[in-house]
């Protein structure tokens, strides 16, 4: 009898035990609210994230005050070296992993609207899941979204407004310079051909030819109608024209602004044979900087096209 | 009955030993007859339209001179036909359209003579050693190797030259080669044609797939999309004088091989008895399928089914004869090459069209009538 009690209250302590201790870890209560997506769908998010997990966005979160615990996508080299600090790069981007996500512990994940269904469906295990929109080159459109989140608002206005004073200094510079009756092409080198973007389907399109007012050729534009991309032959260079090229240089190092034009394009007989190189009107940008979108990133992006043009029709 | 004497059972044992080696000296050089009248009667038979071997040559060399020039006049830029001929006749590098003719469309067109040639050369040198009819440098691994190598060299090596991956091209075109007969000839059954198609098979499938690894790891894809779909967009002269010596030195090895890969095909018995070295013809082989296969797929990028198509329509007029199979299918592999790039060219005008494309399209339904006719052949 008393070995049979004896057993029971072990047993009752040993189940117990261990329930009190995952009961009573944390007693406060995380105040949630409900939220409509820019899908139009409701989700119940904290009044005020603490661990935000960014898979998209987070040089609009950062520019915004917002210190995502880890992100992915990120350039944070010249100029940008401290701005990100205390934002770990996630080492798997695509595809993310979930466990990796899942250490980190977050009350928010923010993804890309271009996210698969079955993929959110993973990530929502661990925390509500916000879609960002990753179509919007469109800084307003895009800090308003995480102005609602983090009912911000305030601070989305004052980073526009920012931009529009960088937008009309930049465009005075550039009048004053000549390169407003200038054209101007991006051209991405493979080794085939030329690839040629449409207009916003690019983000340094979206800084030159809507920001900035700069201009494509008429003929450029002609080809471009209707497409994203297109890989165009080298022989067409002289019948596309253009005042000044820039070139994409999709190098691994993330640490500059500028880059370097190809070697093989560089030495080729037909893009020596333009008048833009034959002038010196060309140079290469970092495409994992210019292809940034994100407010953070957009003053410099802005400045850093305006001094190299300025440079090359003040000479 | 007399006893012989010593001297006698000598000269008897002396005139059974001459006889004997005359019996067999008479079976050497009976056998070589059979042999003889065995090439010639097979070669004469063989199947196939034939007709007069110079005039096939001669329609195949026209038609690739009119093609190759209707293709320099042919491109996405507007150059009139007056334009063009300046060019050729009074070439000025400081008109853009002189350097888009003489830089760029001519060596362009080079290229695809220089490759078609080559692949279709170096599929009719497979099909006859290895006595496989689907061999094909696109199906035995050769060119998996190169796109290995290009890949690895764009991710590892910064600011890797087109040149530079000529060089890697050719080495993993090298590497891929060896370990495709390597396996295929491991075991004691040693090499069989099937063994040489699973080989070469099973390595495509194999450095394809560590390349995709890289491709996506070091976000390649699209640089490698265009260079794996094939074309010669971007060929310029130096890249040409670097491959023509590959090019004649492979060709010239292949042309003098084309007559004991004809003997090699009916059988090992004749070509051992009309004095064919086995050993020493596989080996050349080999090194043709690898100078011409390498410089190819540096050039053009790794295009098949040219290999697999020309020398098969060339042998339907020439007969079995690789003598006449050789060179002609370096003709019509050029004009099967110049023409695809130039319904490319008058298809998509203004843009990169990737050649490789067309080549499946026209390769893939060959390949299967292929096979098929092969299987039921066997059945």
């Amino acid at each position: 009898m008393k070995k049979g009690l004896l057993c029971l209250l072990m047993l009752a302590a040993l189940i117990v035990f261990p329930l009190a201790g995952c009961g009573g870890g944390d007693s406060s209560k995380v105040e949630m609210r409900d939220y409509v997506t820019m899908e139009d769908e409701t989700v119940s998010i904290p009044v005020e994230p603490q661990r935000v997990v960014a898979l998209t966005g987070v040089g609009d979160l950062v520019a915004m005050g917002i210190k995502p615990i880890a992100a992915i996508n990120f350039f944070k080299g010249e100029g940008f070296e401290t701005a990100f600090a205390g934002v770990v790069e996630l080492e798997n981007s695509s595809p993310f992993d979930v466990e990796e996500i899942m250490d980190y512990d977050p009350d928010l994940i923010l993804v890309s609207n271009r996210m698969a269904a079955d993929n959110r469906a993973k990530l929502r295990m661990i925390a509500p899941v916000v879609p960002l929109d990753n179509d919007s080159n469109d800084p307003e459109e895009r800090l308003d979204i995480v102005a609602d989140i983090f009912q911000i608002s305030a601070k989305a206005d004052e980073i526009i407004d920012s931009l529009n004073a960088k937008i009309t200094a930049a465009k005075q510079r550039l009048t004053t310079a000549g390169v407003d009756t200038k054209t101007v092409h991006v051209y991405d080198y493979f080794n085939a051909g030329l690839g040629v973007f449409e207009g916003p389907w690019a983000s340094f399109n979206t800084i030159m030819y809507e920001f900035l007012g700069l201009k494509m050729t008429t003929a450029l534009s002609t080809l471009l109608e209707g497409s994203f991309y297109l890989p165009v032959d080298l022989e067409m260079l002289d019948e596309l024209g253009g005042d000044y090229y820039f070139v994409l240089d999709n190098t691994d190092d993330l640490t500059t602004k500028a880059g370097t034009i190809p070697a093989d394009l560089a030495n080729n007989a037909l893009w020596k044979a333009t008048n833009a190189v034959k002038a010196g009107h060309m140079s290469a940008f970092n495409a994992g900087f210019m292809a940034q979108n994100n407010a953070i990133y957009l003053e410099t992006q802005i400045d850093f096209i305006t001094d190299v043009l300025v440079a090359a029709f003040s000479a | 009955m007399t006893d012989m004497s010593e001297k006698d059972r000598q000269a008897e044992n002396l005139h059974g030993g001459l006889a004997g080696q005359s019996v067999l000296l008479d079976k050497k050089a009976l056998n070589k007859a059979k042999s003889e009248a065995i090439y010639k009667t097979r070669i004469k038979k063989s199947g196939g339209k034939k007709i007069a071997f110079g005039l096939f040559l001669l329609i195949g060399l026209v038609a690739l001179f009119f093609v190759s020039v209707t293709s320099i006049f042919i491109g996405g830029a507007n150059i009139s036909f007056v334009q063009v001929l300046e060019a050729i006749f009074k070439y000025d590098s400081g008109i853009f359209n002189h350097q888009v003719v003489m830089q760029h469309r001519m060596p362009r067109v080079v290229a695809n003579i220089l490759v078609g040639a080559a692949l279709a050369v170096t599929g009719a040198i497979m099909q006859g050693s290895t006595k496989n009819p689907i061999a094909d440098s696109g199906l035995m691994g050769i060119s998996s190797g190169s796109i290995l190598a290009i890949c690895m060299s764009m991710a590892f090596i910064p600011a890797v030259t087109s040149l530079q991956m000529m060089l890697y091209a050719a080495i993993g075109a090298a590497v891929a080669t060896f370990i495709t007969y390597f396996i295929a000839a491991a075991g004691k059954r040693g090499m069989t044609p099937e063994r040489l198609v699973l080989a070469g098979m099973s390595i495509s499938t194999l450095f394809g797939s560590i390349s995709t690894g890289i491709a996506i790891k070091f976000g390649l894809s699209r640089s490698l999309a265009y260079w794996v779909a094939g074309g010669t967009a971007d060929a310029d002269w130096q890249k040409l004088a670097i491959a023509a010596p590959f090019f004649l030195v492979g060709t010239i090895i292949a042309i003098c091989l084309s007559r004991s890969i004809t003997v090699l095909g009916l059988g090992d018995d004749v070509a051992v008895s009309l004095g064919i070295n086995k050993r020493l013809v596989k080996i050349l082989s080999t090194v043709v399928i690898l100078l011409l296969t390498g410089m190819a797929v540096v050039i053009i990028g790794p295009v098949g089914y040219v290999g697999l198509i020309v020398p098969h329509v060339v042998r339907y007029f020439t007969g079995v004869d690789y003598r006449y199979i050789v060179p002609a299918s370096a003709v019509f592999g050029a004009l099967f090459v110049v023409l695809a790039d130039l319904f490319g060219k008058l298809i998509f005008g203004a843009y990169v069209m990737p050649i490789g494309v067309i080549f499946s399209l026209i390769g893939v339904p060959f390949f299967i009538y292929i096979s098929r006719k092969q299987k039921r052949e066997f059945e």
